[in-house]
């Protein structure tokens, strides 16, 4: 109930912020840029996955000092702590690291991020993030067009960053209509108060403008110009800190249950960060007194004070956390569970039943049929016909010209959850049962092993057809909807056709039954076929949706086929050995064609 | 000695052939009853059916069931006289 009301409220709140302000649009586009850059990343760093990078990163990342050493040099480079966070997120999702190792980036990428206010403290210098994003996206771009797969790759990586760069400035764009509101001088305060509210404050702005880089500028920018106090300005940096976890944590909205633990591990690190500074806060004043005085920083420096602060706590945040690192991980993989898919496992298959050729040949022709049923279900939903149609008396005939209702499924997915393991096991128990058989009984595991591979070939072919199925059945073209649907119901009719045959309990008289669906499918291969013809002459469909007429009728008919087939190969291994009974009532090609070139005219 | 051995062989295999025969022509019969109960009841579903499509459809099952039936028949009455002439 929630998750079907959620969409609609939230594009009403989005388009109603966009009406309202310019700045909520420039942020929302912001936060879509930001999470497709991400999307792209991950796109990029799966095609390096075994190679190269991975190579690289194992060799950089494979103990945890390593792994800090290069969260601390790739955000002093990249000079942003979101965006190493969300690339570790992005590595993590795609298995190029793992958890550990993402958590000593992250511990890494906290350090470095304070070089950014040493820089700004001592060298005024300024990145604006979307003068990079735009020649990343162009280059990123020609990579993409590129046939190589890794050049691919590294174009979607730096299309990636390209849109995160454009992403967080529009970000920042947007709230820095919000950030004129924030005027510190006005609400400096001292002691305990001044170090909770400031703090909350920086967190906030953090959140706001989605960068403590931002935040540390602003900062840095008012102390110098003594706006705020330097007692407010460290409690404003301890603030940042923990804000910036927000970035990491909507990084990890499309990520996987490991993006999701890194970035709870983050949001541990940065709040245990901050509340350890903020406990021991005179004590980290002193520290960066003394140092000061040691580095040759004046004392009225508060600036280049700050910078050190920053670094200082930040380093003790990893000191008190490192011991605590294979504890998080722990606590993090308890906490945070894979949704483990139920796959349908084989029911009937044992290493007993593998003793008696007799008990194997049974076994396996179970096993078979339980295939078939969820081939069966699979198949239905792939060309959007329900189930429970097929096995009921519903005239299919009313599916052809009303457009299609699509039925949501992903059937990579589904084939691993109800298809695979069964497949498998099938095909292992045949191959060592057919080994130890006889001459009796190696002809119906032979026909058995035919039947699971008919059936896996029938749902490859629906796979293929399903991709132009969902979009023609609801065209508005009625002549190609109509094509379309009319395939769905010749593989429904066959579903229902081969499912009132299960019920059959002579296997002779199945298998003579099957002359009749023969003789359905050449007649709805003819029809189809004119169809084609017709509509191509007439200039009815465009030279596109002929073709891709053309080609999925041939996926129609291949399922067709092999969903006959696996049923013949099935009912055969259910004959007795040598015995002819079927062969010799059974129609000749011609004589089924017969029957189908005839058709309507019959009596 | 030998030769009544041979001839006993002879009729083993004679009988055999007999029976694998008569088990055949067994399942054959039940096959083309079946096929033509299946046959009379495609007749009366015809009767009530709704639309073309379906009264077709029926029909071609009808001309299917019947070409298999008189291939059958055809056999049936082929191992009948096999069977006259061996006894």
């Amino acid at each position: 109930m929630l998750g079907r009301i959620f969409l609609p409220l939230l594009t009403l709140m989005l388009a109603y912020g966009f009406w309202a302000s310019t700045s909520f649009k420039d942020i929302a586009a912001g936060v879509a840029l930001f999470l497709f850059g991400m999307l792209c990343m991950e796109q990029g760093f799966k095609a390096y996955s075994g190679g190269a990078l991975q190579r690289v990163l194992s060799a950089s990342t494979d103990r945890l000092w390593k792994s800090m050493t290069f969260g601390i040099v790739s955000t002093t480079l990249m000079q942003s702590s979101s965006l190493v966070s969300v690339i570790t997120i992005s590595f993590l999702s795609a298995e190029l690291i793992g958890l550990r190792q993402g958590i000593g980036i992250i511990f890494g990428a906290n350090l470095g991020t304070t070089t950014g206010a040493w820089l700004v403290a001592g060298f005024g210098l300024k990145v604006k993030l979307s003068t990079y994003a735009l020649p990343m996206l162009v280059f990123g771009v020609l990579l993409l067009m590129q046939a190589s797969k890794k050049l691919k790759g590294f174009g979607w990586i730096l299309v990636g960053i390209g849109f995160l760069f454009l992403g967080i400035h529009y970000m920042k764009e947007g709230f820095a209509a919000y950030s004129e509101q924030i005027d510190l001088t006005q609400y400096a305060m001292t002691g305990i108060a001044g170090l909770l509210v400031f703090t909350l404050i920086g967190s906030v702005a953090t959140v706001i403008m989605q960068s403590s880089h931002a935040t540390l500028t602003l900062i840095i920018t008012a102390l110098a110009v003594g706006q705020i106090s330097y007692e407010n300005a460290l409690a404003l940096a301890i603030g940042a800190n923990i804000g910036t976890t927000i970035t990491a944590i909507l990084g990890a909205i499309g990520a996987n249950v490991a993006g999701k633990r890194l970035a709870g591990a983050h949001l541990i690190f940065n709040v245990v960060t901050g509340l350890v500074a903020l406990l021991l806060i005179q004590g980290l004043v002193a520290a960066v007194d003394s140092l000061s005085f040691w580095l040759g920083i004046a004392a009225d420096n508060h600036t280049l004070k700050l910078a050190l602060f920053h670094t200082l706590f930040n380093l003790l945040g990893i000191l008190l956390m490192l011991p605590l690192v294979n504890f998080l991980v722990t606590w993090l993989e308890r906490r945070l569970k894979e949704v483990k898919v139920m796959r349908d496992k084989p029911r009937f298959l044992s290493e007993a039943s593998l003793s008696l050729p007799q008990v194997a040949l049974q076994a396996v022709t179970k096993e078979t049929k339980h295939l078939f049923s969820n081939a069966f279900t699979l198949i239905a939903h792939g060309v959007c016909v329900r189930r429970s149609s097929i096995v009921s008396t519903d005239d299919l005939q009313l599916l052809v010209d009303a457009p299609g209702k699509v039925i949501e499924l992903d059937m990579d997915a589904q084939y691993e959850r109800m298809i695979k393991d069964i497949y498998s096991a099938n095909i292992e128990f045949l191959s060592r049962a057919q080994a130890e058989a006889s001459h009796e009984y190696a002809d119906a595991l032979n026909a058995l092993r035919l039947a699971n591979m008919d059936l896996v070939g029938a749902i490859k072919a629906v796979k293929h057809l399903r991709k132009n199925l969902l979009h023609y059945m609801q065209s508005r073209n009625l002549d190609i909807r109509r094509e379309y649907n009319r395939f769905r119901v010749r593989i429904a009719e066959v579903l229902r056709s081969l499912a009132v045959l299960r019920e059959t309990d002579d296997t002779v008289v199945a298998l003579l039954s099957l002359d009749q669906i023969r003789v359905e499918i050449l007649e709805g291969e003819n029809r189809a076929a004119k169809a084609a013809d017709r509509l191509i002459r007439g200039g009815h469909v465009t030279p596109q949706m002929a073709t891709s007429l053309i080609n999925d009728g041939a996926y129609v008919n291949e399922v067709i086929q092999r969903l006959l087939d696996m049923n013949e190969q099935l009912h055969r291994a259910e004959l007795s050995h040598g015995d002819p009974l079927h062969e010799e009532l059974a129609l000749k090609a011609e004589e089924i064609a017969n029957i189908a070139k005839y058709a309507g005219t019959i009596r | 000695m030998k030769n009544a051995k041979l001839i006993e062989k002879l009729r083993k295999l004679i009988k055999n052939r007999n029976n694998i025969d008569e088990e055949h022509i067994e399942k054959l019969r039940k096959v083309l009853r079946k096929l033509k109960k299946r046959q009379h009841k495609l007749a009366d579903e015809r009767q009530e059916a709704q639309n073309d499509h379906d009264r077709q459809k029926i029909d071609q099952e009808i001309e299917v069931l019947k070409l298999q039936r008189k291939k059958g028949v055809e056999i049936y009455k082929q191992l009948k006289k096999e069977r006259e002439e061996f006894s």
